[in-house]
Formats: structure tokens, sequence, C-alpha cells
């Protein structure tokens, strides 16, 4: 059925004189269930979505954007593309859209999203509740569980035809202790593979650093362990650096400890940010960003290497409201070591093990920043006290100053999927009882 | 609900790359309440689709046609080549000018309510460029609910003075409590993060919000300060009078002489909060599930000329234009980014300075309010609000306001 859509549309592109077309057709089923303790409200969207890229022989590409196309609407977007768009002379880089697709196995569809119903949503709410009793005064004040279902179909008029299907399951919580509000969310592609005990102690953790004052550190040197989550939030700030589009020439000022090693790999299963080809049909591979401390590439989609000069990386995906692919990460992490947590905490003897980050502001140098951060400190592998504390670090700085990486790899979605293990940092605290990294 | 949307974009930069894309998007949107929701939005396409799924089997009940856009990218280019001649002189590193024009129908039918339709349409331009030898992107951008056309000689000036701003920066780091002046017109946006969005029924409902029920018919403000949620002499909502649910709320008034007079609510929480009126529950299109939203926040005139608060300010910041901010409801902070400013000193406007972020406590903001001008002017037609994934236009309009103690950080060092 869809490909005969997307035939449709390639065949009227080329009557109306485009001379390559490209459709991308989503079909989208979502359902989204949410209430604390009222019943459960249910929202269901069926989306169907066919994205157009159309070139001529010179000139930049135009595009449409249709919901659920018949051959009638589809002609009078080409006509008015046709009419509308002014002319332009330059090259363009049609001819670099892909004619076929290696086929590959990826598991990123969970088969029981065909018998889910509503009553699914509703017992992981009480299983929620229920490990709410081992941390008395947290409350749950949002829940929010949404399941999608996207059936993605490419084609372009160079012969390129493929598609696949993924599933994501996203419950979003709310919790509340003592006068502090949280909000977090965990993504997961098998509905199975939510934990409620782990997602209740993830937001209790949290909760309890969010209580602390700011805390006073001696002046010298400091040893920060990121979590997972903390980790993953630094890195979202940073890694506008390693997009093409974004990042300064030949990655300029990027180098990292000998320990890192940072990859984006649309072709892992299980990961929400994986696909067995981009928005493009490029094929999904594994890449190496920084390898060992060196800044080995960017991640770019086929437009911006076109303009900038390389090749693309695989990396061209459609936003939500977007027609043309944009530079986008697929699942962007930390390559974990053979090394545990538990060694990383008796290795540093003592330091802070910081849960939660938040991008405050700007420091006074271009590319510094300054996080918000929320912890507890250890000591002799005991965690003790909460503790609130600001850190100032640029990408270069942050990154020269990792001294390990811990094996426990965890993903975190919004957005862009990024993970991390933990890291283990040294900082130095300053006299305004900041920690410069 | 049944939504008929259609948008266009069309950019252009320095570098010769042109981008021309547009959209259509039709749907219905069907919701039942009975002690909690069900609803199903499906995108049906073609609007006899849409018509049929409007009214179950019929297809008499058609939508009117909606307005063509301006689809043709050879006119805007040449409409608006005086604005692209001036870049092109201007010897920039880069930049990127961008069009763009949505216009969405709603009609909206239930069982308790006749039925109606809204139509709101918004144009906009917006200027994103770098000077020569810096990294920082500068925008300029405006925005109408009328037609594709704008003030080019008043973006221009705007551009001018902000690559002068820029280049002459005052050299100072700023980390202190200072007097900040807003603007009129931009200002109210910091009304609209701080006060509006803690005054979403949601938020109170949940507990999140610095304010609950028992805030109702008090004083949460400073008595010289009245705020409106609605003006039927602004042109911006003009054809849009009711909210996503059908519901017109009954008064502009959300805070009249410093007292809280309503909650910004949908008939959810309408219900669950028992409130007395609603009106505010918005949707970005007709896949998504209302939520209380400000349309409009208007912080009314005071009595003071603008030259007499700038003129009162022995040391402070005068906010010109406003960047992204943000309300952090677990540590009850707003922070926000103030993308040009001037330094106030000795009661006149002396040296640019160079980013700003003000913060604060949101409780505790208000009552530093000293002077309200008399000036009131509506923002450029360019403010917007993401809430929970939906981004939506919202309408904002202050006199010049005088702020006594304000946290203000950044600036530039020497």
């Amino acid at each position: 059925m869809e490909a005969r859509v997307l035939e449709m549309v390639l065949k009227t592109g080329r009557e109306a004189g485009f001379s390559t077309v490209e459709a991308f057709a989503e079909k989208i089923l979502r359902q989204d269930c949410e209430g604390t303790d009222q019943p459960l409200s249910l929202h269901e969207v069926q989306g169907n979505r066919v994205r157009v890229r159309a070139f001529r022989d010179t000139g930049d590409p135009l595009g449409f954007s249709l919901s659920n196309p018949d051959s009638r609407l589809v002609k009078r977007c080409f006509a008015e593309l046709a009419h509308g768009s002014g002319l332009d002379g330059k090259k363009n880089f049609a001819q670099l859209l892909p004619k076929s697709v290696a086929k590959s196995k990826l598991d990123i569809y969970d088969p029981g999203i065909e018998n889910w119903d509503k009553d699914q949503a509703g017992e992981l709410r009480e299983r929620i509740r229920e490990s709410l009793v081992t941390f008395p005064g947290l409350k749950l004040k949002k829940f929010d569980f949404s399941r999608v279902l996207k059936k993605v179909y490419l084609a372009n008029s160079r012969g390129f035809l493929a598609k696949y299907k993924k599933t994501h399951f996203q419950v979003s919580l709310a919790f509340m202790f003592k006068n502090h509000a949280l909000e977090l969310s965990e993504s997961r592609i098998y509905c199975k593979d939510f934990d409620p005990q782990r997602l209740v102690a993830r937001g209790r953790n949290l909760l309890g650093a969010l209580g602390a004052d700011q805390g006073t550190m001696d002046a010298g040197s400091e040893f920060v362990i990121m979590s997972p989550e903390a980790s993953v939030q630094v890195l979202r700030e940073f890694s506008r650096n390693l997009k093409l589009d974004q990042a300064g020439p030949g990655g300029r000022g990027i180098a990292a400890s000998p320990r890192v090693s940072i990859l984006d790999n649309p072709a892992m299963d299980g990961q929400s940010g994986s696909a067995p080809f981009d928005d493009e049909g490029m094929a999904s591979a594994e890449k190496y960003l920084i390898n060992k401390g060196v800044f080995v590439s960017v991640v770019a989609d086929i437009r911006t290497s076109f303009a900038k000069g390389g090749t693309s990386t695989g990396n061209g995906f459609r936003e939500e409201r977007g027609i043309f692919p944009q530079v986008h990460f697929s699942n962007l992490y930390f390559k974990p070591s053979a090394v545990s947590l538990a060694h990383m905490l008796s290795q540093a003897r003592k330091g802070i093990l910081v849960y939660l980050v938040k991008l405050k502001g700007y420091g006074r140098q271009p590319g510094e920043y300054v996080f918000s951060a929320y912890g507890y400190f250890f000591e002799d592998e005991e965690i003790s006290r909460p503790v609130h504390f600001y850190f100032l670090t640029s990408m270069r700085s942050y990154l020269l100053h990792i001294n390990e990486i811990s094996r426990e790899l965890r993903f975190f979605h919004s957005r862009v999927n990024i993970g991390s293990p933990y890291l283990l940092l040294q900082g130095r605290c300053d006299a305004e009882n900041k920690i410069v990294i | 609900m049944v939504e008929d949307s259609q948008s266009m974009q069309f950019s252009l930069d320095s570098r010769g790359d042109r981008e021309f894309s547009m959209k259509k998007k039709t749907g219905v949107l069907i919701r039942s309440f009975d002690g909690s929701w069900k609803s199903r939005a499906e995108e049906t396409g073609a609007r006899e689709e849409v018509a049929k799924a409007l009214s179950g089997k019929s297809s008499g009940n058609r939508l009117p046609e909606l307005p063509p856009l301006p689809m043709d990218a050879g006119a805007i280019l040449s409409d608006n080549s005086f604005l692209t001649d001036f870049l092109g002189r201007l010897a920039l590193a880069e930049w990127k000018l961008q069009f763009r024009a949505r216009r969405c129908l709603r009609a909206i039918q239930n069982t308790q309510r006749q039925k109606l339709k809204t139509v709101f349409s918004h144009f906009s331009i917006s200027v994103a460029f770098k000077i020569r030898n810096q990294t920082e992107e500068l925008e300029v951008s405006e925005g109408s609910s009328e037609a594709l056309k704008f003030n080019l000689n008043g973006l221009t000036r705007r551009i001018n003075e902000t690559i002068e701003n820029q280049k002459n920066r005052y050299k100072t780091i700023l980390n202190r409590e200072i007097p900040v002046v807003l603007q009129a017109g931009e200002g109210a946006i910091l009304f609209h993060e701080i006060l509006g969005h803690s005054l979403e029924a949601d938020y109170v409902c949940q507990g999140v919000s610095p304010f609950d029920l028992s805030d109702l018919n008090q004083l949460i403000v400073p008595p010289q300060i009245t705020i409106h949620c609605r003006d039927d002499r602004d042109p911006f909502f003009k054809n849009a009078g009711a909210d996503d649910e059908g519901e017109t709320c009954p008064s502009p008034l959300l805070v009249e002489n410093g007292v809280l007079r309503r909650f910004i609510s949908d008939f959810s929480y309408q219900r669950i909060l028992k409130l007395a009126d609603r009106g505010h529950a918005r949707l970005e299109d007709f896949s998504r599930i209302p939520q209380p939203r400000m349309f409009a926040t208007y912080v009314q005139p005071g009595r003071f000329p603008a030259a007499e608060i700038i003129a009162s300010t022995p040391y402070g910041i005068y906010a010109r234009e406003f960047g992204d901010g943000g309300l952090d409801f677990q540590s009850g902070r707003f922070y926000f980014n103030i993308r040009q400013s001037y330094l106030i000193e000795k009661g006149r406007l002396t040296a640019p300075v160079g980013n700003l972020t003000v913060s604060g406590r949101v409780r505790e903001i208000f009552n530093d309010i000293g002077m309200i001008g008399d000036d009131f002017k509506y923002d450029r037609g360019v403010s917007y609000c993401q809430k929970n994934g939906q981004v939506l236009p919202v309408r904002v309009g202050q006199p010049t306001i005088k702020i006594n103690r304000m946290q203000v950080n950044g600036g530039q060092g020497a």
C-alpha cells in the first residue's frame, strides 16, 4: 500500500519536471496514557504523513509534507513547488542519494505491541506506586506512558525502496519529596524492560540530592564521579561540536584523555536511536567520533557533507515537524571499559558522586559552561550526605580530565538517545567554592 | 475538533543556499470524557474525509476553504529585495533569512456548546547572522497575524543597532543584584514565563507551582500590577476567539490590582480543582492533547513616563531584546536571557552590554517591581512558548517596567 503511494509520488514528481524525487512516509500509531490518581486517560493518534524532497537538475531541493495524500493533492503540491520556488543554478546533491541499502537485522521492534492494552499501563502505574512504599515521603505526582509503533518507508527515483518498523515505549514520571519536585522519563524498545523499582529508586536518589544546600569543599583537587545520567546531560550540551553542521573546521579544539572514545551507532539492538538506514537511505554503521582521545570525525547528512566537503555518515534524520533531513545523532555514547563503579570509588577514595546536572550558564571564555550539580559526598566507598555545587568546564577540558570510565553503560533518551557509563574526573576547587574541570 | 492547516517556510542564506517547503496537515480529534479522557486523533488527508469524520456519515458539514498562503518564493524574494541587498552590503561572516507563514483552521463541535470555528494565521521573518571574527549568532525577527509583510526599514535599523551594540559592547562582567528596566513590549515574556506558567492549573494540581488554590482572590503581587489574558483591541488572536475546547474565558482579568482572579485552566483541571472557569486549553495541532496554556499576557500600564523610570535609576540594566527563558519548579527559580541590553548610569542609557542572564525566585520577584510605565506596547509578534513538547505562538505586551532588584549575570570580559 505505502509502496504504491511512494511510487505515485515519485512518478508525479517526475511528470512535474523534477529530475530526482525522494519520498519518506511514516505511519505512526501512538497511544498515551496519563493520570496520577484518577483513572487513566487514553489518547490515541494515527499519523500518516508523506514528506517529499524534490530536485531539479540544478538548485537546492524543494519539499512538501502532506497528511495521507491522494494523487490530486500530490500533483497540486508539485505544481505549486514548480511554480513558486524561483530558480537557482547551483549544482545539487541529488546524485548522492543512495540507490539501494544492504538488508540488516536490527532488533528494534517489540512484537508484544500488537497485544497491548490500556491495562498494561495501569499495571505499570500500580507497580510504581507499590515501589513508593520503600521510600517514605516520596509521592508520585504525574504518570504518563506512551507507546509508539512507527512504520517507515523510504523511496527515491534513483531506485531506492526500503522500509522498517520500530517500537518505542516511554514512561514519564513526576515525583515529589518534601518540597522538591522532579520529572524523569525512560524510553525502551521493549515494554517489558521497564523496571518500576529502579525508576522509583532513581527518582528518590535524584530528589535526595536535590535537597542539598550548596556544599563547602576544601580548596584543591577534588574527584568527581559523574553518574551515567549526569554525564549524559553534559555530553548533550557538548554534542553540537560533534555535528558537521555546527562544528568548527576540522573538529577544532576537540581532544580527550586516551581513555575516552565516543561513538555514534545507529546499528545497536534495542536502542531507541537505532534504524537500519537514515532518512536519506544511508546504511547505518558504527562510527568513532573520538577514538582513544583522538578526534576522528563528526556526524553528517548528505546535504551538509556536500556543502562542507566529506561524505555522509548516515546521520540524516527528519525531526517530527521537519520536511528535510537534518544532521542528527542516532545513539551517541561513551565507550564503556571493564572497570566497575566500586573500583572507581575505591580508586578515588574521597570525592563527590554526581547524579544530576543542569546547565546554569556560560563561563567567561568562549566554549566554557557553568553547570549546577547535585550529588553525594563519598569517602572510603561509603556514600554520605548530599551536596550541591557548581562546576566550570569546557568540552576539551572536560574530556581531557576523564581519568576512568566504568563498564555500566546506560542510555537516556530526550530527543537524542545518549549513553554513558560512570566517569571519574579530577577537578580543582577554586576560591569561589566552584569546581573547575 | 477538525483541523486544516497549511504552512510555508522559505529561507536563503549568504552562501546562496535556499530551502523552500510547504506543509498541509489535515485531521480530526475526537474526545470523550467519562471520568477520564478517551481521545483519538487521525491524520485524514483529504478535506472530504475530514468532513466525513466530523459529521459521521454525511458529508454536508464542510470546512470552509483556507485562504491560500503566499507560496511564491520568487515573489517573496522580490518583495524583500531591499533587505537581501542590505544584508549583502553589510559584509557579515554569514547570514540566513527565513520567512514562515502558517494558517490553521479549527472547527470545534461538542455536546455542550454550539459549533464554532477559529482561524489563526501567523507570518514571521527572522534574520540570523554572525559578525566577522565572532562566533556568537545574533538574531532579529518580527511577526504578524495579518500578512507576510514586514517593516523592512525597522528591521534594517534593528540589525544595524544589533551589530553596533555587539561591536561596541562595554567590557564588564556582572554578577550582582541590580535594578533592571524592561523595555515596553517584549519584556512581558518574563511575566508570561514566571507568572503565567505558575498559574497553569496542571502545575497547581501537581503541587509543583509556587501558587496553590488558597491564593485565589488573594494578593499575590503588589497592588499596582494588573495583568490581562485577553485584549479585544489586539488583532493577534482576533479570529481565534475560543480555546481548543471551544471555550472562551469569561473575563480578561488574570491579576487585578495584585489579586489573583483565576488560574489558567482547561476542562479537565477545571473539574479536578473545581475552578469557576476555563478557556485556556491549547494544543499545537489536532494530534496533541490540549493542556492549560496562556494565549496572551498583557501587563497593564501604570503612571510613569518611560524616561522618568530610566532617570530614576542611578545604576542598572535596560533590557531590550529577550532570548530564551525558563522556570524551574524544582528550585522555584526562573532565568531569562537578555540578548541585548544597555547599562543605565546616573539615569541615562550609556553603553551596550553583552549577553546577560537575569534570574530570581518566582514569588519574590514581583515584590521588587518598582515603577510601571504609561507606554504600553505589544511584542513584535514572535513570542513562542514550549510546554511538554508543544510549541505555540503567544502574545505579550507591557509598558516599561522597573524591577528594583534582580540577579544579573553575564557580560563580556575585558
